[in-house]
């Protein structure tokens, strides 16, 4: 080792050098064809990567970058299923007081139950249901969105149309991965990239259910996008930058509320994938963690922080539990579009103790202000200035 | 003495006129900016009635017979609605948050207008009946109305 420093050594690091030089080969090979082909790819849309490239090392997941993918097998960073312990347990929906469960979730005795309640509260069945009327979750649904149209996906029991064939660990790669049984890489409009945070007992229910629901025969559409990516380059680059497999990381010193909170936010419910700003290239941009982005082609997620101007600061509980349960804000004002799909089909069906803990965590995360462009200066009226507004002024 | 028949004709006419000529006077020579603010007041109405019913319907309160009294509240501004929004109230004119496409698409905006007459009307029907469940669903369905419109026709606030 060097002596760098004047009085000491340089600390010995762990991992290998081999390692990190083969990661920033294939990060300077791969960010390059990546970054060449996102200016065909894309027109300005937000504000440019910080930093020249996005793939900071973030600090908030476990491992930070790697070169590959992540192994699961391992388990031990896993917190353990506990049905053991849960059965014969009056269900309550609300796991965290269970010694050791700290994110499963456990609303029911048996596995179709509970998966009925995360395929609801995960978004599955708005997003994968027939877009047609049916009860199958037979996908065809157009997501417009500023990178192309993507044509949702048939998640029925069907075994050729649809998952039918698929094993637990074909299931459980896909929402991890991102991988399809034969290696097929996702595109982030399935945000994968929030729901490689599940845990294994929740994808293990998840799967249990989705086998009981009814078949459909309705073949997937291509997805409707300005290149083939037959190679898959755009979305290797994607990955590099902006997916980072694995479970949320422990956080000392915080209570089983909060926990569980946290992983309806951002596992489960990943109201980050709109309430998050991007990047260019896609990815979600950490530092503005649900301080609000567009979404779709035309519409805007407001800022969810507790910003005391620009976002829920001055919500009370009850306006909160109200917004998730009917939709409603404190002016008496509905919200529209996806988040009245959204509160249709998922918030209004979450448990109580899930709705405290969602309050919760969205509590307890950095107040941030909105950018410039969307705060509503234009009559000098803050968002929080609605409620008193009695005579129009 | 007396006034011939075409004087008293003439009179009678020329008051008609001038009432004529005196309410056309109100509207088109309002303020535009003054019919924004008042839009704003009226839209929060309709918003205070909302909120009422939501306390109701959440079980706060029991007053579920009152449900009746702001669904039709709310029935009633519905009607004075398409009123709020002259040409001159358009953005580029005036300050506000409406934006230019409802008067590019006056039809589809009608339309819903009309949906939140006609979802109130319902729910005016149902809350007779005094059976929550019914009301709150259809006290959904009125929030759809709200959003449904604001979603396209108003600039976004947050």
């Amino acid at each position: 080792m060097l002596l760098r420093y004047g009085g000491g050594r340089r600390p010995e690091r762990k991992g290998n050098v081999d390692g990190v030089v083969r990661a920033l080969i294939g990060f300077i090979v791969f960010g390059g064809a990546g970054l060449f082909a996102v200016q065909l790819l894309h027109a300005d849309e937000g504000p440019p990567i910080r930093g020249g490239t996005g793939a900071s090392i973030d600090r908030h997941l476990l491992g930070g970058f790697r070169g590959g993918a992540v192994s699961r097998e391992g388990g031990a960073r896993r917190i353990a299923s506990s049905k053991e312990a849960s059965s014969g347990s009056i269900s309550s929906g609300f796991v965290g007081l269970k010694e050791g469960v700290k994110e499963e979730t456990e609303t029911g005795d048996d596995a179709v139950t509970r998966g009925a309640y995360l395929a609801r509260i995960g978004g599955c069945i708005t997003c994968h249901m027939d877009p047609d009327g049916g009860e199958a979750l037979s996908g065809g649904r157009a997501l417009e969105t500023p990178y192309g149209t993507f044509y949702v996906s048939n998640i029925s029991p069907d075994p050729d149309a649809g998952i039918g064939s698929w094993t637990l660990e074909d299931f459980q790669r896909a929402l991890t991965k991102g991988k399809s049984p034969s290696g097929r890489l996702y595109w982030p409009s399935f945000p994968y990239a929030s729901f490689t945070k599940m845990s294994d007992g929740d994808i293990s229910d998840l799967w249990a259910y989705l086998r009981t629901t009814e078949v459909s025969a309705k073949k997937n559409r291509e997805h409707d996008l300005p290149i083939r990516d037959r190679l898959g380059v755009a979305r290797r680059v994607w990955r590099l930058f902006a997916f980072r497999p694995g479970p949320l990381p422990d956080v000392p010193g915080k209570d089983d509320v909060w926990r569980r909170g946290r992983y309806l936010v951002e596992a489960l419910a990943h109201c980050g994938e709109c309430h998050t700003p991007r990047t260019k290239i896609g990815a979600l941009r950490r530092k503005r963690a649900l301080a609000g982005a567009p979404y779709g082609i035309d519409g805007y997620a407001p800022n969810i922080t507790p910003h005391e101007r620009d976002g829920i600061g001055r919500w009370s509980d009850d306006d909160l539990e109200t917004l998730l349960t009917l939709g409603m804000k404190p002016d008496g004002d509905f919200v529209s579009g996806s988040m009245a799909e959204i509160v249709e089909y998922e918030t209004s069906k979450l448990h109580p103790d899930d709705v405290t803990a969602l309050i919760a965590y969205l509590r307890s995360i950095e107040p941030l202000p909105s950018s410039g462009e969307r705060h509503s200066d234009k009559h000098g009226e803050s968002p929080a200035d609605e409620d008193e507004e009695e005579d129009g002024d | 003495m007396g006034f011939g028949i075409r004087v008293k004709r003439g009179v009678v006419f020329g008051l008609f006129c001038a009432a004529g000529l005196f309410s056309a006077q109100a509207m088109a020579g309002d303020n535009p900016k003054e019919i924004v603010r008042y839009r704003h007041t009226v839209m929060s109405g309709i918003g205070r009635n909302m909120k009422a019913m939501a306390t109701i319907v959440k079980g706060k309160v029991s007053f579920v017979g009152h449900v009746r009294h702001e669904a039709a509240a709310i029935n009633e501004l519905s009607q004075i609605v398409l009123d709020l929004f002259p040409p001159e109230t358009a953005p580029g004119k005036v300050e506000t948050d409406a934006k230019a496409e409802i008067w590019k698409n006056w039809d589809d905006f009608k339309a819903k207008a009309e949906a939140l007459k006609t979802e109130s009307a319902k729910l005016v029907e149902v809350s007779q009946k005094g059976d929550l469940s019914l009301i709150k669903a259809q006290f959904g369905k009125v929030g759809k109305t709200c959003g449904g419109c604001h979603e396209r026709y108003r600039e976004e606030e947050d």
